[in-house]
């Protein structure tokens, strides 16, 4: 199954949303759902192979820290009765039972947006962005942005590089690299305030204007899959109302 | 149509506080003519051609001008306070800024200049593929814009202007940073657009515009210093001597194609 | 968007703005390589938002903060998207001081910072307590649990923590921005719509 972007921020949303409120269990069922549907449908699939191993690194990363969390909510949060004890340390089951149900939230949250984000090109996510109305201000810095966090990395080196060079005390004492601190920020914010002086003319050199643009093509309503957007949403709904139906 | 330019008594400065740009600049450029505009570094030349596109009129609020500006039937008093774009193409020095960023493609970032005309997609992908194929850039349609060499990007950069195909092209030091083979392409280019288009490109040294340019102004510190052809450029080189800093003199000198006599000092 | 603030937003964006909003949300984004590099024990990851306050204004400002959370999340840890109210505080903020001139001296803009720190732990722990229930996988997650074990409740907990870094953090970053743009030529400073709130203490010097 073919999922567009509409269908999947609404199934992210009602699974964001279900975090908030569903119990322990039910978070955790529904990330191993998510697990399933990440490999069994195609629209779910990771992008790339870097995409993939930066899935199972966060969720592991998460998994783990979840696991200690719990066992350190469960010492230190001395409330309920204890659950275990063992070489004078006692485990409170409020304590336990605290860190269980934020592990599971935390897990079924990141889960669900390493999904959304992992599937989904930043290109169609601005182009549906920019079909909903979103100002295109917005759409464009989303992608300019991505243009200068690619090139930051060489720019911060090379400057570092050349203040070293030039004796600023980068690996003097704490203070010293306080102050060192600004030059680097200085040179890099100042090339960047002139670069951003020309990449402004060039934009507006080539027709681009604040002036409000109407989208060009809307997603269809008629379309079957905007019936699954609405069932996703439906769901966010429900979900809010998960406690009181749960009782 | 490609339109006349001229420009009369033009008085420039950015603060009102500062120090002039330009100080009674008075010049003609006839419609359809490719004019070079030389002078060292600080002559004004890249202001001259902001100024021309309206970039500087609209991004420089406290700019003091006066004068006029007559680019075709317009009339600016003293200069252009928006943006003439389509009308207008004005093609920056560095490449990498003029190419936006904001698409994946070649083909998409050219595109992105239509996108503010309100034209049909059809039009529009129809443009691309035809400007593409005129600058030789249709193999790299689905490349990365900046994933190119430099060459190829400066073309990307000027297929991203021509494609609103402006009757007046304005390109600032258009040569910079490229091969003599990218050279030479970039100048049949131009040579194909010179009975539509009213080119001024600037150039430090002359070598791009010789062949190319079929008229040369020279400004130094605002003013200026020559306007005329080629032929009578290389007869006036003495006489600017005293009116330009000796070392670009010179370097104007040793650009003498080799079949006149140098001047000695 | 009502006309007013869309006017507001457009002028703010216009020219070299946009460019520069997102080159703030990239060093938002990318400062901790400078930090991790000079071995600061600070984050320093708003100093593009409150760049974005000074010189382009408060919209420009809360933009540059929702965006630096929202691709932080995409591409790294998705609870930063948590915190986009956060941020958005903090952009308002910074460019309401702006606009007041608290960025024309060094003791202004450091006590802009002390006020924006206790600020920030304020809104970010309802987040962190209810959302995440004080755990954001840091190590002042430790700090938390302390002050839980003494008797606090989650909400004061998480406060406390936020405030143990927040103003120290958000201090430095004002005073940062604010020698930044005190140094900044008048002519680029011209070219950005809150270049005034730089421009006046400047002329006036």
């Amino acid at each position: 199954m073919q999922l567009r972007v509409p269908e999947k921020l609404a199934m992210t949303l009602c699974l964001l949303v279900t975090s908030l409120t569903a119990p322990p269990h039910l978070s955790l069922a529904l990330v191993t759902l998510m697990l399933i549907a990440r490999r069994a449908i195609p629209g779910l699939r990771p992008m790339d192979n870097p995409t993939a191993r930066r899935f199972r690194t966060v969720l592991g990363f998460l998994l783990g820290g979840a696991i200690i969390m719990t066992f350190l909510n469960g010492v230190l949060i001395r409330e309920g009765p204890i659950l275990f004890q063992w070489a004078g340390i006692s485990l409170y089951d409020g304590g336990i039972e605290f860190g269980v149900r934020t592990g599971s939230r935390l897990l079924l949250m990141t889960s669900a947006l390493l999904i959304l984000f992992g599937s989904t090109p930043l290109s169609g996510i601005t182009t549906f962005l920019h079909q909903i109305g979103v100002p295109i201000q917005i759409v464009m810095t989303i992608h300019l942005t991505v243009h200068f966090v690619a090139s930051m990395p060489s720019r911060i080196e090379r400057i570092y590089s050349a203040q070293e060079a030039r004796g600023a005390p980068l690996r003097a004492h704490s203070l010293s690299r306080m102050f060192s601190l600004m030059s680097i920020l200085s040179p890099l914010i100042l090339s960047s305030i002139v670069e951003s002086i020309e990449r402004g003319k060039a934009l507006e050199l080539r027709g681009y204007s604040s002036a409000p643009r109407r989208a060009d093509d809307t997603v269809p309503f008629s379309s079957p899959y905007s019936i699954l957007t609405i069932c996703f949403l439906l769901l966010s709904i429900a979900a809010l109302l998960l406690p009181w139906l749960l009782g | 149509m490609a339109p006349r330019i001229t420009i009369d008594n033009l008085a420039y400065r950015y603060f009102a506080a500062g120090n002039p740009v330009f100080v009674g600049l008075s010049l003609e450029i006839p419609p359809g003519t490719c004019c070079a505009v030389l002078g060292p570094t600080g002559a004004g030349k890249t202001t001259l051609l902001e100024i021309l596109s309206g970039i500087a009129g609209s991004q420089c609020k406290t700019s003091v001008a006066e004068g006029i500006i007559q680019i075709g039937e317009n009339q600016y008093e003293p200069i252009p306070k928006a943006t003439l774009f389509p009308g207008v193409g004005l093609l920056l020095q560095d490449p990498d800024v003029q190419i936006s960023g904001i698409r994946d493609t070649v083909a998409a970032e050219v595109e992105f200049t239509l996108e503010q005309l309100s034209i049909s997609a059809t039009d529009r992908q129809r443009r691309v593929r035809d400007i593409l194929a005129d600058l030789g850039l249709s193999p790299l349609s689905q490349r990365h814009p900046l994933g190119v060499s430099g060459g190829e990007r400066q073309r990307i950069a000027l297929a991203s202007v021509l494609v609103a195909s402006p009757s007046l092209l304005l390109l600032d030091e258009p040569a910079n940073a490229l091969d003599s083979r990218s050279q030479h392409l970039l100048k049949g280019i131009l040579r194909s657009r010179k009975e539509t288009t009213t080119i001024i490109l600037t150039d430090y040294s002359i070598d791009f515009a010789l062949g190319l340019a079929d008229m040369f102004v020279v400004l130094a510190a605002g003013r200026l210093v020559f306007q005329g052809t080629s032929t009578d450029f290389f007869k006036a080189l003495v006489s600017m001597q005293d009116l330009l800093p000796i070392e670009y003199w010179k370097l104007l000198q040793s650009r003498l194609p080799k079949t006149r006599v140098r001047i000695p000092l | 968007m009502s006309s007013r603030i869309r006017h507001q937003f457009d002028r703010e964006l216009d020219g070299a703005g946009l460019p520069f909003v997102a080159f703030c949300i990239a060093l938002n984004l990318t400062v901790g390589q400078i930090t991790a590099a000079l071995k600061l024990p600070l984050y320093l990851d708003s100093v593009g938002t409150v760049l974005a306050a000074v010189l382009c204004g408060p919209l420009s400002a809360i933009l540059a903060g929702a965006l630096s959370n929202i691709l932080a999340g995409a591409f790294g840890n998705p609870s930063m998207m948590f915190f986009v109210p956060v941020v958005i505080v903090i952009g308002a903020f910074s460019g309401y001081l702006a606009k007041r001139g608290w960025f024309r001296s060094w003791y202004l803009a450091a006590a802009g910072g002390v006020l924006q720190g206790v600020l920030a732990a304020a809104v970010s722990a309802p987040i962190a307590a209810f959302l995440f229930g004080g755990v954001m996988f840091a190590g002042t997650d430790v700090l938390v649990l302390y002050f839980r074990s003494v008797g606090n409740t989650l909400l004061q907990s998480v406060f406390y923590q936020g405030l143990s870094s927040d103003p120290v953090d958000k201090i430095v970053t004002y005073l940062l921005v604010y020698f930044i743009c005190r140094n900044l030529p008048l002519r680029l400073l011209q070219r950005f719509h809150g270049g005034n709130n730089i421009l006046a203490s400047k002329t006036a010097q």
